[in-house]
């Protein structure tokens, strides 16, 4: 069972993943691993399943079979099963979300902030209500790191400006910046470069692999662009149905047999 | 563009002197009442006013913040009157021992009803506070021993540091609590309590993806709003010095709410002004015009359904909006974003 945690390299174990929604199969069976710092593409057509297994990850819905084994911060094997939604984040997984999920009435700073929650903790209700010195250090500290994600994806001058009142763009790299906040193993990103224009997208594969670099850390991915998937993932699982085509890297993709009836066939 | 403020600027910008200064004003009233300026009876509106405004303020978190509804405000409220006229006249508590009890008992029946409200969304957990409200409300009619029936329960003005306060020193003690009050909610929701609360209402997905227990923050929004309701139940029972049952009902819960509504989500002194708007307005202008009083209620009406349509963030984010609409501002800053400033001083 615990065979392929044994690798060092194995950061995230997907195995017999399953979840069905009445009587439709959204996940079947899916099985896959994602080592740390890669960054791993997840496709496949519309309601193919892929938010789904984002939800699974993250605990947002509960997986009626299969194992979720996570490599956490400290270096423990979790099952990511038998958390709460909330304490997934503290194992060291953020996510983005399809919709972008922003605070609108915040600014863009403060719900970058929100990403730090739980770097806080050293600090009390007391400490807040009180405005202690350890409360302005430690909210000194954050404002500064929050500024850095924001700087680091160029819209740091943006800061004081309602979340709600940004262009798409704009809100997408805000929630971008605020997975940068919690000191992530792994980001999952849900469809970072839908509704960009060609520039912006351009801009994104930078951005990402800059990312993993600076942040040292790992990103999965789901995204419908392929030039984007193929040009920045080092490997690759495509489904359909709920259910594994194949992994492997962008050209052992682009050459199955599967994945190109199943989805490159319905672009071409 | 922060760093350009100059020193008069940066005084009356800090949010602790304008507090300060409001606080200030506030407690000038009785001079000039001495003085022949104004009558005693304004007065004591105001004082009511700013016991109002400390519950609305409470209202104002769980609401404004965390997006939960309460219709049960006023009777927590009452309750923790009722607490305070009991210790201090029946078992002839200290004021201070029973201030504690008069706060905690409706504060952790508030985190109680918090607990349950996990089962209740939008209009269903106001249907639920309604209920307990009207369940206590109904209680304080009924249950003479604790709450003197219809005849009313009777305070006295309290004795704090060995001082017996008369009605000018219960009003100053009024005016301190309240700025206190103002500071530490002020202090309390600037930060990362302020902004968990914030995720909490503006979505409930990105705060559990960040970490955020819904749970806890949802019981902290319920505890605080209590507590402050039961303040302000306290401080109302040892100033007017009575407590009838037909005060704590529906109506006033229904006020709390459009101060809020009108004064402003979020805003510390969006509920202040809403607090006048509601309480004083009528009390100190309606009364003196002929007819007018009988429709205090009507125009609170109308104004709720007017900001509603028309400024749904109350009268807090009017005067920045008019602004700019009449383009002195080219972008407008959210008077909710972060200001580092703050943090520095
Ligand atoms: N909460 C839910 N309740 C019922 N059905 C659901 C739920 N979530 C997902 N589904 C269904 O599961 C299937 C997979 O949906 P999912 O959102 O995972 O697809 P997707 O691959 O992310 O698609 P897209 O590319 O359009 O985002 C769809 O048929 C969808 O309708
Ligand atoms: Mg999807």
């Amino acid at each position: 069972m615990a065979d392929l945690m044994k690798h060092e390299a194995t950061l995230l174990d997907i195995k017999n993943l399953s979840i069905a929604f009445g009587g439709l199969k959204a996940v079947d069976d899916l099985s896959f691993s994602i080592n740390q710092g890669e960054i791993y593409g997840l496709i496949g057509p519309n309601g193919a399943g892929k938010t789904t297994v984002f939800n699974c990850i993250t605990q947002f819905y509960k997986p009626d079979q299969g194992e979720l084994r996570f490599r956490n911060k400290k270096g423990d094997i979790v099952s990511l099963t038998s958390l709460p939604t909330y304490r997934v984040l503290e194992q060291g997984i953020v996510r983005t979300f399809q919709n972008v999920e922003l605070i609108r009435e915040l600014s863009i700073l403060d719900n970058v902030l929100i990403g730090a929650h739980i770097d806080y903790e050293k600090t009390t209700v007391l400490d807040e209500l009180f405005n202690t010195g350890r409360r302005r250090r430690e909210e000194k500290k954050q404002i500064e790191a929050a500024r850095r994600a924001l700087q680091f994806l160029g819209i740091d001058h943006y800061r004081l400006f309602p979340a709600g009142s940004q262009p798409y763009g704009i809100q997408k790299k805000v929630e971008l910046a605020r997975t940068l906040m919690s000191d992530p193993k792994l980001i999952i990103l849900d469809e970072p470069a839908a509704g960009l224009d060609e520039r912006e997208t351009v801009e994104l594969a930078d951005e990402i692999l800059r990312i993993r670099k600076e942040y040292d850390t790992t990103i999965l991915l789901v995204e419908h662009d392929m030039q984007l998937v193929m040009k920045i993932c080092d490997r690759i699982s495509a489904i359909n149905f709920g259910r594994l085509l194949a992994t492997g890297t962008a050209a052992e993709i682009r050459a199955d047999q599967k994945v190109q009836e199943a989805y490159l066939g319905v672009d071409a | 563009m922060d760093r350009q403020l100059n020193t008069f600027q940066r005084i009356y910008k800090n949010p602790y002197l304008q507090f300060l200064i409001v606080g200030v004003l506030f407690a000038l009233l009785p001079t000039l009442r001495a003085a022949g300026m104004v009558k005693a009876g304004t007065v004591t509106v105001i004082g009511t006013t700013l016991i109002y405004t400390i519950a609305a303020l409470g209202l104002n978190i769980l609401l404004g913040y965390s997006g939960l509804i309460s219709l049960g405000t006023a009777g927590f409220m009452g309750l923790a009157a009722y607490c305070s006229a009991y210790f201090t006249e029946q078992l002839a508590l200290p004021f201070w021992q029973s201030l504690i009890l008069a706060l905690l008992i409706p504060t952790v029946l508030g985190v109680i009803v918090g607990l349950l409200s996990m089962r209740f969304v939008g209009i269903y957990l106001g249907i639920a506070t309604l209920a307990v409200g009207e369940i206590l409300s109904e209680i304080f009619r009924q249950w003479d021993a604790f709450t003197r029936g219809t005849s009313g329960a009777r305070a006295k003005y309290p004795k704090i540091f060995g001082m017996q306060l008369d009605q000018t020193g219960m009003y100053y003690l009024i005016v301190i609590i309240t700025i206190i009050v103002f500071i530490l909610v002020y202090q309390l929701l600037k930060g990362r309590l302020g902004r968990a609360l914030n995720a909490m209402r503006g979505s409930e997905a990105a705060a559990m993806a960040m970490g955020i227990s819904v749970y806890k923050y949802r019981l902290i929004a319920f505890g605080a709003a209590t507590l402050l309701a039961s303040l302000a139940g306290v401080l109302y029972v040892h100033y007017i010095r009575i407590s009838y049952p037909t005060i704590w009902g529906l109506p006033l819960s229904l006020d709390f709410l459009a101060i809020i509504v009108i004064g402003g989500l979020r805003s510390i002194y969006g509920t202040l002004v809403g607090s006048f708007v509601i309480f004083a307005m009528s009390e100190l202008v309606l009364k003196q015009i002929p007819y007018m009083e009988n429709y205090s209620l009507v125009l609170k009406g109308v104004l709720i359904i007017i900001f509603i349509l028309f400024y749904p963030y109350g009268l807090a984010h009017v005067v920045s909006d008019l602004r700019m609409r009449l383009g002195r501002r080219k972008t407008k800053v959210h008077p909710l974003a972060a200001k580092e400033e703050d943090i520095d001083g």
